[in-house]
């Protein structure tokens, strides 16, 4: 009997074997993809459900198996990082920080794959990073940029008649709205202590709009200048004239007390602008504050990319293929109305935005600035939220942030 | 001076040899896989440069001359320092009350409910516990606010202000880990003979007396196991900082188990990641060694 059921079992695994062998056969193709969809609305299609009825026909019509796996933002660039070196890795991958995975060439080359037609048709395609061989990596896509918002009854009910655009009207303003309604005038999460987006989503703006460059002529990074200096010392005049509110630490909670007809202005990313409405909040959009060198917004370019690793793996063209169906117009069209709503990146997408915010950036074009992407860019990060937090806790000055940040980069990160 | 009679193993002696070793071999090999080959490739990667894509490059003493410059490693060992000494006396007092409390007076269902109830923290996934506890230390309606607020107090940012984080960290760690503690000595105290502590009382002894002269002095192995264990896993905290503060605000929750994270994961810099933790585990043997002076010296002294 026991022989009977060892040879039993022996079978079942060698057939077990058999079949995962010929399941091989078929080329497979993993997708990796970021969670978009925050919608809390129980009819809004999933991210997974959507990228699948998306590769659904291109699965059948080329004979592969397409695994969508959708990642949470949390530790997603490591993910990706540790996922794009293994073989068994993704193969068409959404990137975030690309500095690291150009530079150790773990994105293909996309030159030699695309028609100069399918180039053309990406918006950013030039500005998007090149590796050894000097073919491009990556699809860029704009992220758009996170305009402002200010309730006009706030406004008015504390006798301001158009929005205080300059550094020194803005903080006049939001003082006299905080005396004379007793609501909170400006909220951002300053005191955001998990992550280093919060904070730097703040503070960029400030320094562009002081006059600040994120690299310097050779291409490194550097703060430690005047724009450095203005933006902190405005950012530190928040919490000097009362306004900083440094139990806020997400976005959200700034978000819902806009919503709430209890703040004054929030910067939000450009799709809030129904929820404001749908509570019956009288808004507006503004672009960015305006400071010595103007108006100065910050925007990203995440992109989509395929995995070096696929060439290895043989699925390179097709992985290509996959990649130009996920970045189309017509993808991206239906992606942005059912999932996540961003500005268009390919000249065939019809989709539009809220026409106030197309209007509002195509009138600045040129204050929108692009977040470079350099070596040890998170620790960097890391590092200037922890001594700006640092400044409004009173341990260290605007100039000292900006020196201990500088001399922490040179010293310990870069390599 | 005789020779040393040569031993001869029976055939029987090798063949249980031989069956003992099969036995312990599947963990041996595993404890080799996953604990000591990962310490000696840590040590040979802490002298290259390595990023996981190109071969590791040998450099020295470079990572640790690097890091021996590294103002946030200062201040990340005494955030490390000040976080083990908030969490182990206080864990492990309370569990060694505890359980000398439910094996001396409640030796019924009640005990075990209680035993029970305290446990729960221990099976609780570590970054649930930390979401959970972020909500109840929110300033605004988050429930321990609401508690002082309702007792006439103000509320306190907890986990904004560098005074307050820390402890507020090391607090979650304490309703964590007591319980598991706390199982620990109940088994130690439940194993102290009766005839012992019925001696003591016939001869008088006070409970308190029979604590500190009876139950403490037994379990004193346990209490160096158990702070050995808790400083270990103290000087290694990581999943609580990230969750709860992400080493903010500034740096006043920095550990450096969350500095080798950073390194290693955001930077790519296995070999300087590889040096931080090896002087990590040099601290920590440090440390062990003077709390084993400490121990061996009181029972030198108990002796005499």
């Amino acid at each position: 009997m026991k022989r009977f059921l060892a040879l039993f079992l022996m079978v079942t695994l060698l057939a077990s074997c058999m079949v995962f062998a010929q399941a091989d056969d078929k080329t497979s193709l993993t997708v990796w993809i970021p969670q978009y969809q925050f919608s809390k609305d129980e009819n809004a299609i999933s991210d997974i459900d959507f990228w699948n009825g998306i590769l659904a026909d291109f699965a059948e019509e080329n004979n592969v198996d397409v695994h969508v796996e959708i990642l949470p933002w949390s530790d997603y660039n490591t993910t990706i990082y540790t996922g794009l070196l293994n073989n068994d890795g993704p193969d068409v991958v959404y990137v975030t920080d690309n500095y690291d995975l150009v530079k150790n060439n773990l994105l293909l080359g996309l030159d030699s794959y695309l028609t100069d037609e399918e180039k053309d048709n990406y918006l950013l395609w030039d500005i998007g990073p090149v590796n050894a061989e000097g073919e491009h990596v990556i699809v860029p896509m704009d992220d758009g940029i996170a305009p402002g918002y200010y309730n006009k009854d706030i406004l008015a009910e504390s006798g301001i008649d158009a929005f205080p655009e300059t550094w020194e009207d803005f903080l006049a303003a939001s003082k006299a709205i905080q005396e004379k309604t007793g609501k909170q005038a400006f909220l951002q999460n300053w005191g955001a202590t998990s992550g280093t987006s919060a904070l730097m989503l703040a503070f960029w703006p400030y320094y562009f709009q002081a006059g600040g460059k994120m690299l310097d002529e050779n291409g490194e990074i550097s703060i430690d200048n005047e724009a450095g200096l203005a933006a902190l010392n405005f950012l530190k005049s928040f919490y000097d004239e009362g306004i900083f509110d440094d139990t806020i630490v997400s976005e959200s909670e700034s978000i819902d007390k806009f919503a709430a007809g209890e703040l004054a202005f929030v910067v939000a990313d450009m799709n809030k602008g129904n929820t404001f409405t749908n509570n019956g909040v009288n808004w507006e959009y503004f672009f960015s504050l305006k400071g010595a060198a103007g108006y100065g917004a910050r925007t990203a370019t995440d992109s989509f990319a395929v995995a070096a690793k696929s060439k290895e793996r043989g699925t390179d063209a097709l992985a290509v293929k996959a990649l130009t169906l996920i970045t189309s117009g017509a993808t991206m069209d239906a992606f942005h109305e059912q999932v996540f709503a961003l500005p268009r990146f390919t000249k065939d997408s019809v989709y539009t935005n809220n026409p106030a915010y197309d209007a509002l950036v195509s009138a600045h074009t040129d204050a929108v600035y692009v977040v470079s992407e350099f070596e040890g860019k998170a620790s960097f990060e890391d590092a200037l939220q922890a001594n700006i937090q640092m400044m409004f806790m009173g341990d260290l000055t605007p100039e000292e942030v900006l020196s201990e940040t500088m001399s922490y980069y040179v010293d310990q990160i870069k390599q | 001076m005789t020779a040393k009679p040569k031993i001869r193993h029976t055939r029987r002696y090798r063949t249980q040899a031989a069956i003992g070793c099969a036995y312990i071999a599947p963990s041996f090999i595993l404890m080799m896989i996953f604990n000591v080959i990962p310490i000696f490739m840590s040590l040979y990667f802490s002298f290259t440069k390595y990023n996981m894509v190109a071969a590791p490059e040998w450099i020295g003493l470079e990572n640790y001359q690097k890091l021996f410059n590294n103002r946030v490693l200062s201040d990340s060992l005494v955030n490390t320092l000040r976080y083990t000494l908030m969490t182990v006396p206080v864990q492990t007092v309370f569990a060694l009350i505890l359980a000398a409390f439910i094996a001396e007076h409640l030796k019924n269902g009640y005990g075990s409910f209680l035993r029970s109830i305290i446990f729960i923290p221990v099976i609780v996934s570590l970054i649930a516990s930390a979401t959970v506890w972020n909500i109840m230390y929110e300033p605004k309606g988050g429930l321990i606010n609401q508690v002082l607020n309702f007792l006439g107090f103000p509320s306190v940012k907890f986990l904004s202000l560098k005074q307050t984080a820390l402890p507020s960290v090391a607090a979650v760690a304490v309703w964590k880990n007591t319980g598991y503690y706390m199982v620990i000595y109940y088994a130690g105290v439940m194993g102290i003979s009766v005839e012992i502590r019925e001696a003591a009382i016939v001869d008088g002894a006070s409970p308190i007396q029979r604590f500190f002269h009876i139950t403490l002095p037994i379990l004193k192995p346990i209490t160096y196991m158990i702070i050995t264990l808790s400083i270990i896993s103290s000087f290694q905290v990581f999943d609580l900082v990230y969750k709860m503060t992400g080493g903010g605000p500034g740096r006043s929750t920095y550990t450096v188990a969350y500095m080798i994270y950073a390194y290693a994961f955001q930077d790519k810099r296995i070999g300087y990641a590889c040096a931080l933790a090896i002087v990590l585990l040099v601290v920590i043997l440090l440390i062990h060694l003077l709390q084993s002076l400490f121990f061996n010296d009181r029972d030198g002294r108990d002796s005499q």
